[in-house]
């Protein structure tokens, strides 16, 4: 059963992960976390996608032969167990490249992207067997802005926009319950983000809000388990003022459809795929779709 | 014979004239106009404040596959073509539902010809054109044209 959770979590946690977004499309990350009777963890993920589509106000559009827009990341998360219920964690995107081509014009970027340090508490623990009662974890996250953002970036195609561009603080929940051969997960989170001012403009950026669903399949003699996850994801509109001109954006919606395979190896190494695709479910709005393909390669230490 | 030379001549002054110029007002689609194809120079854009108009002609039409090229001429009063204006010409792109621009358009003037270049429409959606006209760094007179690609 404790196999079990750990191949859980770290599928859960990991699947649902911050690709690069520069404008307007991009999943969100909800923070890793320790399970079992570990004291650390480093996860390195490895990303590439690309843009496939976008959502306008009449409709969804596809992108042309001539049009391409690929990114590719490699982050670090470590984990800290601080005592039994109580985590942190720290999320690095050490490069995070996006390349854009537009007719014969090709221009490419890579660099740090945004740093968030995560604490995490276990405020509804399994102790004793429960058919109904889940496992429960609270979070909350600083996001810290290092990278350019669309506010602030200098190329012609906007590729050295890596990150947000403002501060933001979330505050999140996840439940994770085990039904036999399957376990079941669900989570929300809300991130308000702070108006910052850039050289050119004064950004009151919208606040964020994700849902998340999923389920899982553990099989009994090996330790696989496949996972499927639904994320929803909405962006208020922000409002802007660039030298005395004032105005607002559009929300955004967008759903990420996430398969992921996992593979725990003797307990302390643990191997993930995961596949996530924004193009299979809706309504989506104001924003770009993305496919995108992950592995990772997780270390624990035993207390 | 003469009447039927005459018919002939009237359908091809029908079949010849100029197609719908291209329009500066909100949610209409505009219709790219070749050099090959306009003529004349008519006013598409209007400075209210200033009494210029301004004429467009897009060398290589908006879209986000390639680079976009326009070429402005300013026309005074009776549809004279100025050769000179006493303002500073400035033109920028903006996403309003997204938030954000693009690379900054470069201008040069060239006998009293304007060419903008660097326009890039970096991705699909609505995209405001703001012309301004400037006086010591002051905008004096703006004009936006929305484009939806």
């Amino acid at each position: 059963m404790k196999l079990w959770w750990i191949l859980i979590f770290n599928s859960i946690f990991s699947s649902q992960w911050a690709f690069a977004a520069s404008c307007c499309g991009g999943g969100s990350a909800f923070p890793g976390v320790i399970t079992g009777d570990f004291k650390s963890q480093v996860t390195t993920t490895m990303s590439g996608g690309q843009v496939v589509a976008d959502a306008k106000q009449n409709g969804y559009f596809s992108r042309s032969s001539n049009e391409s827009e690929k990114f590719k990341t490699l982050s670090l998360n470590y984990a800290q167990r601080l005592d039994e219920w109580n985590q942190f964690s720290l999320s690095l995107p050490l490069v995070t490249s996006r390349s854009k081509q537009l007719g014969g014009f090709t221009e490419e970027d890579s660099g740090i992207g945004d740093i968030s340090i995560s604490l995490a508490n276990e405020f509804l623990p399994e102790l004793t067997y429960s058919k109904w009662k889940p496992r429960g974890f609270v979070y909350s996250k600083l996001l810290i802005p290092v990278a350019p953002s669309l506010y602030d970036a200098e190329n012609t195609l906007k590729t050295d926009s890596r990150g947000e561009g403002v501060y933001g603080l979330a505050l999140g929940t996840l439940f994770v319950k085990v039904v036999g051969d399957w376990d079941l997960l669900g989570g929300v989170e809300y991130k308000y983000r702070f108006s910052r001012s850039f050289p050119e403009i004064h950004v009151e950026p919208g606040s964020m809000a994700n849902a998340l669903a999923g389920a899982g399949y553990n099989f009994k003699k090996y330790p696989w388990r496949v996972g499927l996850s639904l994320q929803y994801q909405h962006t208020g509109a922000a409002e802007l003022n660039r030298q005395g001109l004032k105005s607002s954006t559009e929300a955004k919606r967008v759903w990420d459809t996430s398969l992921s395979v996992n593979y725990l190896y003797e307990k302390e190494w643990m191997f993930a795929a995961i596949y996530t695709d924004q193009t299979l479910w809706g309504p989506a709005e104001n924003t770009t779709f993305e496919r995108q393909l992950s592995v990772q390669l997780q270390k624990r230490w035993s207390m | 014979m003469i009447k039927i030379f005459l018919l002939s001549y009237l359908s091809l002054m029908m079949l010849g004239c100029d197609a719908p110029i291209f329009s500066m007002k909100s949610n209409e689609k505009p219709r790219y106009i070749a050099p090959s194809e306009k003529t004349n120079f008519s006013c598409d854009v209007e400075f209210k404040k200033v009494d210029l108009c301004m004429s467009m002609q897009w060398l290589v039409a908006p879209s986000t596959s390639e680079e976009a090229k326009l070429e402005i001429r300013f026309l005074e009063a009776e549809g004279l073509l100025a050769k000179k204006i006493a303002y500073d010409f400035k033109m920028e792109l903006w996403m309003p539902h997204h938030g954000h621009g693009s690379a900054d358009v470069l201008i040069t003037e060239e006998n009293g010809v304007y060419h903008a270049e660097n326009i890039w429409f970096i991705m699909p959606g609505l995209w405001e054109l703001r012309f301004q006209l400037l006086n010591e760094g002051q905008v004096v007179d703006e004009v936006v044209v929305d484009i939806n690609l």
